[in-house]
């Protein structure tokens, strides 16, 4: 997978430093603008769960009623957070695995602040009244071709590195992951918008677009960026090579073939003709294949080096949050099958599933890549071990609550009260009301996860790092000892051995 | 893998997927031949219309996020028993028994079919039925009822039980539509649908355009308009029309 095997030579050394110095700006500008997102996205998270329960709280009728927080939060979450956490790590991994320096930081870096504006509009837009109504493509209409083109902007710069890359032509697994992500998401993008938004298309069609698009989203550019990631991180932390290379690659042609035809099932039991129900249906639960093989592939390069799991953050993140894509993979088989859409198909579970997707896998693979990659950018180390250890623990345990409590017992419990049609709606309604509380909860500890996250983050961009050439690890003390030689600044060091 | 081989993979493995599912549904859709209320020679065709007022009022429902809480799908049987629910599939009386799925044109004249998110809320397809008798026994319009709605849910006058008791709705989490209302002076008798007149103040909380024209989008909902008989595939119809 990658040189480490052999010991880097000065050259290798130098070539990377140059690669991260080229990316410092437009790196940290993604992630830390990613995390304000983030932050935006869990208070909105936040209030809107507090509303399901508590439809007075901060007033009624106002711009965060229930019905513009909720999209909101969504919108923000996927567009703000994790596209934004997605282009940073795509932009500085393909630029390290092909070897090339980027010459564009400055072209990065405007079309990331007009991918902010956009969402700051689309964000704006949704609160005062102005969403579309159509799940995860709420922002108003006229924001969907600036984020086009601003992505556009970037992504280009990513697949031009990936053409001009040096050194051997066979590319690693995460480069042909990453390519490919970079190819998916405009076409499912402007799919999307263009029948549901421009087109004069069937409103039923409209709406079973818009299932496929979230579908989509998750597994073909969300999970992509995920997996690249993981593997990448897992063979630079334990210095093995991924664990079978045929198996990499027979997953990431069975997730091309799969996933594409997944996604209908969201719009099951509606009049659409029958073989787009259930071949979305089908083609979600087969897409398990794929997250599983990548999964098992990630987890057996780890398994013999559980030391380096316990020390380094981002292989701690990056294997939590495989175990959350093995979690997305079982879920998906849950609840897309037809005897369970019965109860799941207008219940939370569908929330849960996003939440699963977006936070308990791919944030985590996300904040693993941003705890690796962010020292080496700003050439400075991590503040606090305990800023880290609180920001993963009260992310899994919030993750959990949310996936075990609030999706399947909560979204089962729910969806079996609804269909309890002797009964009056006000027990469907209550039924989801510890659900809804432990919703709040979670939201709440994964917000307090975040908020210590982003601060970090912004001190990091500051250059507020240690200037200690060793990174923080989760439990041991910054001693002299250890395999990174003495521990001094690392500027000194350098300028010393120069 | 070359990069040649490589993106011949990619275009034609997501290719052919977007063909099958998005591009030829969506042109088959588009075209849906019309279709004739029964066999005979000189039957109607079946259609279903809906006016420019109605289309604001679905975008507005749309903006305010209604579609998170409130789904507009009666699943068929093999997926859910909401058919059964008393008055959410249509009306079932001694007279009549109207109760029917979802018709792939019941969202004629509408841009996006809102099927909903969750069912935190009651369907609503057939509302405008429930909004008529809500409005009976609380002996208000459908549409003053409905505006009362928009304005607090959980105002226990607007539900009575067969006794003319109130029922107690502080457990509803459908949100208050406040910002839809404004307070207005008093003049003549005051709006028909004026939420609280206060004749000390002189003065009168009245909807707004938009919850007037949400309201009315909402009373249509009414999705149970006879189907062509090659159509209908209702269970309780089918049961009626073999035992006659
Ligand atoms: C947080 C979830 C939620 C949202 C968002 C929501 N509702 Fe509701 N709605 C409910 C619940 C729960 C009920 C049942 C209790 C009641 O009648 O108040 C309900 C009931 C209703 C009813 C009465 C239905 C009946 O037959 O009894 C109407 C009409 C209604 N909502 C309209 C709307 C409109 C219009 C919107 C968008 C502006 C909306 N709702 C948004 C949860 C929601």
């Amino acid at each position: 997978m990658s040189t480490q095997s052999n010991a880097p030579t000065t050259e290798d050394i130098e070539l990377r430093s140059e690669i991260d110095r080229s990316l410092r700006h437009p790196v940290m500008f993604f992630f830390t603008s990613g995390a304000a997102w983030l932050a935006v996205s869990l208070i909105l998270g936040i209030i809107a769960s507090i509303k399901t329960h508590n439809p007075a709280f901060l007033g009624e009728g106002s711009f965060i009623q229930y019905g513009r927080a909720f999209p909101a939060h969504i919108n923000a979450l996927v567009y703000g957070w994790g596209a934004q956490a997605a282009f940073g790590v795509m932009i500085w991994l393909m630029a390290r695995l092909s070897r090339q320096p980027s010459r564009n930081a400055g072209t990065l870096l405007v079309a990331g602040h007009v991918w902010n504006l956009a969402v700051i509009l689309g964000t704006v837009g949704i609160l005062s009244g102005h969403g579309t109504g159509k799940h995860w493509m709420e922002f108003p209409t006229f924001v969907w071709p600036v984020l086009l083109a601003s992505y556009a902007a970037i992504a280009i710069w990513v697949v031009i590195s990936f053409r001009v890359r040096r050194g051997d032509d066979a590319a690693y697994i995460s480069q042909w992951y990453i390519l490919a992500a970079c190819i998916w998401f405009p076409w499912i993008f402007l799919t999307a918008n263009l029948y549901v938004n421009v087109f004069d298309v069937h409103p039923l069609m409209a709406a079973a677009i818009n299932g496929w698009y979230r579908q989509a989203l998750v597994l073909l550019f969300f999970v992509p960026i995920g997996i690249a990631s993981a593997y990448y991180i897992t063979a630079k932390i334990t210095a093995r090579a991924v664990y079978n290379y045929s198996y990499s690659a027979g997953g990431f042609w069975a997730l091309a073939i799969i996933a594409p035809w997944a996604g209908f099932h969201a719009v099951m039991g509606s009049p659409i003709p029958m073989f787009l129900q259930y071949t979305g249906a089908a083609a979600s639960m087969l897409a398990a294949v794929p997250l599983i093989f990548a999964g098992v592939n990630v987890l057996k390069t780890t398994a013999s080096n559980s030391e380096a799991l316990a020390h380094s953050p981002s292989l701690r993140f990056t294997v939590a949050g495989i175990f959350g894509m093995i979690a997305l993979a079982i879920l998906g088989v849950i609840l897309a099958h037809p005897d369970a859409i019965r109860y799941s198909q207008f219940s939370l579970a569908g929330y849960g599933y996003d939440i699963l997707a977006l936070y308990g896998f791919f944030s985590m693979c996300m904040f693993g890549a941003i705890y690796f990659i962010v020292p080496r950018v700003t050439r400075r180390e991590w503040l606090s071990r305990r800023l880290i250890r609180t920001h993963f623990w009260f992310s899994v345990y919030g993750v959990l609550l949310i996936l075990l409590f609030c999706t399947l017992l909560g979204s089962f419990q729910q969806g079996a009260a609804q269909e309890n049609f002797n009964q009056p709606w006000k027990q469907a309604v209550n039924s989801t009301y510890p659900y809804a509380v432990g919703t709040t909860f979670a939201w709440v500890a994964i917000l307090w996860a975040n908020i210590f996250f982003f601060i970090h983050l912004t001190l990091m961009w500051l250059r507020l790092g240690r200037r200690s050439s060793h990174p923080t690890l989760l439990n041991r003390d910054h001693s002299a000892l250890g395999p990174h030689g003495a521990e001094g600044d690392i500027d000194e060091l350098e300028s010393a051995q120069a | 893998m070359t990069l040649k081989s490589f993106l011949i993979g990619m275009f034609a493995s997501f290719g052919l997927a977007w063909l099958c599912m998005i591009a030829i549904p969506t042109a088959k859709m588009a075209s849906l031949p019309p279709v004739k209320m029964s066999g005979e020679e000189d039957a109607e065709f079946y259609q279903r219309k809906t006016t420019g007022r109605v289309l604001n009022g679905a975008q507005i429902y749309a903006a305010n996020g209604c579609y998170t809480c409130h789904s507009q799908l009666i699943r068929p049987t093999y997926l859910g028993s909401q058919i059964f629910r008393k008055d959410v599939a249509g009306v079932s009386n001694a007279d009549a028994d109207t109760r029917r799925e979802t018709h792939y044109d019941d969202y004629r004249g509408e841009e996006y079919a809102q099927l909903g998110l969750t069912r935190m809320g009651p369907d609503l397809s057939n509302y405008g039925y429930r909004a008529e008798a809500y409005a009976a026994r609380t002996g208000m319009t459908a549409e003053q009822w409905t505006v009362a709605h928009l304005y607090n849910p959980r105002n226990e006058e607007l539900q009575l039980g067969e006794q003319g008791e109130e029922i107690d709705m502080s457990w509803s989490n459908c949100p208050s539509q406040l910002q839809m209302f404004e307070d207005k002076d008093l003049v003549g008798q005051g709006d028909s649908l004026a939420i609280n007149i206060n004749t000390t103040a002189m003065t009168q909380v009245v909807p707004r355009e938009q919850a007037r024209v949400l309201t009315d989008y909402l009373l249509t909902l009414k999705r149970d308009s006879a189907l062509p008989e090659s159509m209908n595939n209702a269970p309780q119809n089918a049961g009626a029309a073999a035992t006659k």
